[in-house]
């Protein structure tokens, strides 16, 4: 058959009449005489039913078939299995000498099937053959059976072959439809939908996405850059669930890839998956991804940032430098939209040892409280998810604040003997164990050695520990609380301690974080 | 009249004057004194090195830990000094050793009886000059001792 020009249309006009007798309840054999080249492929009508066999005196032979469209449609079908054959379907769109689907089991006599995908007018070339040679006269009495059906294609449907970032579809509409099915792209590779979204201005976008779920299949999500570099890669559902890419951040102007794939490549499936988009400027109160580690971290500057986890696998960091004079007491805290367990870390600097606050499980908030930040300090605060579990909400919303440092109350970091925050006796101090694990350490200003009663409260399910030391950070003394409540005498100097710890108690079940749970510490000289 | 006045105003001064020094002895009250009670704990005779440690002597008066002198190894002098009011009063010094085992914190432990001062005694702070105590283990003895300067 020869595609072009009027020579084509006329054709498909004769070929259109002639189907239509056909289609009704015809068979169509192959045309041994014409059909070994593409450009004469032999015309077949949807839904018509079509034989042939692989023997080739040559031992090459292929069937083109041909089918045409007047409008972009969805096509899919099926190929009999011939005993012996490893059969396979190559598609070729008009004009095109390579294929830009294949469609090919690897598996000798069980037959193909393929689509469904879109195709386009004036209509698509499939050519039949056996991968490997056949000169056995016998196969002239093994026909195979083929058929296409063709459906009307959805509004946005993605347009095939756009297998490739080279090959994306651009996306103008704010969603796109594609389907998953069996076939491999025309290198044999497993099929990979790919779009292309232009980001035009010199501005930072904030990209959203979130695709559909489809029975049976368990999709995976990429971003790649302009650069083709992949960014991301989200495969947080299973079977049957979508995947969602939340807030990334992207600063303009550029082109954005996003590719859809399955991981059970093989399964065709006829419902279409849905990929909606939301590209909108970025605004401060939302995290800007790629903040996957400290350099890159966004900045914390809205009070309120809403972030998510684009993967069980991201990590989202934050930081804030100090850029003023004096310190300041630094707050975060970090609320989990749904069930997931959050882990939150806290570095002082790129190069200092992370903190880590993870006692609440699913659902319950992290924060950090009062931590002193010295002037010209950065603060890297490290958000993830401790376990991610199919249908989790992955989104989150992180709060902090600064405050001067005010006399009364703890600041971290003072869980080492170097870093003791001085406490002085008449004053009731305020502080956090957290997480549960921690240890405050309180440096003893008094003027000299004497005995002083020591009154410490936890919050409840906190067995309170209080030790106290000499000045070389040697135990003197201590007490342990009950009913999260203790008291004690005991002989202090100048530059002893307070060591104050909690063993969890039933702590960890109290309503309240420990994060905002205080103890509280006073001290004074006895008479 | 005048001078009736001024008369009545030296005595009652007088009486108020006495009234305020009865009840500092009396209620044994924090009082601005220097220092008159020096305590010196020391070991003697202690010639394997290896068994030498830390060390302090918690101190108490009338039954109740007031103090407890510097820590330091067996022939260190651990010292303390106080400041107490005339008079007699019931002491004791109680040993503490400092256990290592716990590397994150080491904790001073109450050293086991035998290294202990087996009992209370009183002593008497005078009222001119300081009452030194020295204390401590003696190791060729095997026992505790304790002198001070006060009168016989």
């Amino acid at each position: 058959m020869n595609f072009s020009g009027t020579k084509f249309l006329s054709t498909i006009t004769y070929i259109s009449l002639t189907s239509f007798f056909v289609h009704c309840g015809g068979k169509l054999s192959e045309d041994e005489s014409s059909n070994n080249k593409r450009e004469t492929a032999q015309l077949i009508e949807p839904g018509q039913l079509f034989t042939g066999t692989y023997y080739s005196e040559s031992g090459n032979d292929i069937d083109y078939v041909y089918i045409t469209v007047d409008k972009p449609k969805i096509i899919r079908g099926s190929l009999s299995g011939v005993k012996g054959i490893d059969s396979e379907i190559l598609f070729f769109n008009k004009g095109q000498s390579k294929p830009f689907k294949v469609a090919n089991d690897n598996a000798s006599s069980l037959g193909e099937t393929f689509g469904p995908f879109r195709i386009t007018s004036p209509g698509v070339v499939m050519a039949i053959r056996s991968r490997k040679s056949i000169r056995d006269k016998n196969y002239t009495d093994k026909p195979y059976e083929f058929t296409v059906t063709v459906e009307e294609a959805p509004s946005s449907i993605e347009i095939e072959p756009n297998d490739s970032i080279a090959e994306a579809m651009e996306v103008t509409d704010s969603y796109v439809r594609g389907y998953y099915n069996s076939v491999f792209t025309g290198l044999r590779k497993i099929e990979e939908d790919y779009f292309v979204l232009v980001l035009p201005e010199k501005k930072k976008y904030r990209l959203s996405a979130n695709l559909s779920g489809v029975q049976g299949i368990d999709p995976v999500l990429r971003l790649y850059s302009e650069e083709k570099e992949k960014l991301l890669k989200v495969d947080n559902g299973e079977d049957g669930h979508g995947e969602e890419i939340l807030s990334y951040g992207i600063l303009g102007p550029t082109k954005i890839y996003v590719s859809v794939s399955a991981k059970n490549n093989g399964v065709s499936n006829m419902e279409f998956y849905e990929l909606n988009f939301d590209v909108s400027e970025y605004e401060q109160k939302y995290e800007f991804e790629p903040n996957d580690s400290m350099n890159s971290a966004t900045n914390l500057v809205a009070e309120k940032i809403f972030g998510g986890f684009s993967s069980s696998t991201d990590i989202d960091y934050y930081w804030f430098y100090n850029k003023t004079t004096e310190p300041v007491a630094f707050s975060v805290e970090v609320i989990p939209a749904g069930s997931i367990d959050l882990n939150l870390r806290l570095n002082i600097g790129k190069s200092s040892d992370a903190l880590i606050f993870n006692d609440g499980g699913d659902e319950v908030p992290e924060g950090i409280t009062s931590w002193k930040l010295s002037p010209g300090e950065t603060a890297y605060v490290r958000v993830a998810a401790e376990k991610v579990k199919p249908g989790d909400a992955l989104e989150y919303t992180l709060s902090w604040e600064t405050s001067s440092l005010a006399q009364g109350f703890e600041h971290e970091p003072n869980n080492d003997k170097q870093h003791a925050n001085a406490i002085k006796p008449g004053y009731t101090w305020k502080g956090y164990l957290n997480p549960i694990s921690d240890s405050d350490y309180y440096i003893i200003r008094i003027p000299r050695q004497g005995t002083y009663n020591i009154k410490a409260e936890g919050p409840t399910g906190c067995v309170l520990s209080l030790n106290v030391t000499d000045r070389k950070g040697y135990k003197t003394d201590g007490a342990k609380s009950e009913q999260n409540k203790l008291s004690l005498d005991a002989i202090l100097e100048p530059g002893g301690l307070f060591v104050v710890s909690c063993s969890d108690g039933g702590l960890l079940d109290n309503t309240e974080p420990v994060y905002k749970a205080p103890y509280t510490i006073y001290f004074e000289q006895k008479q | 009249m005048k001078n009736k006045i001024v008369i009545s105003l030296i005595f009652v001064s007088f009486f108020f004057s006495c009234q305020t020094t009865e009840d500092m002895v009396t209620d044994r009250q924090p009082v601005r004194l220097k220092e008159n009670v020096h305590i010196i704990a020391i070991d003697h005779g202690n010639t394997d090195p290896s068994k030498d440690r830390n060390i302090y002597y918690k101190i108490f008066i009338d039954r109740e830990p007031v103090a407890k002198t510097t820590s330091g190894l067996f022939f260190h002098k651990k010292r303390v000094s106080m400041k107490l009011e005339t008079g007699r009063y019931l002491f004791k010094a109680e040993r503490w050793e400092l256990d290592t085992q716990n590397k994150e914190m080491p904790e001073y432990r109450r050293s086991n009886n035998i290294w202990q001062m087996p009992e209370a005694i009183y002593i008497d702070v005078p009222d001119r000059g300081a009452l030194e105590i020295q204390l401590g283990y003696d190791h060729s003895a095997r026992s505790f001792y304790l002198k001070t300067n006060a009168p016989k």
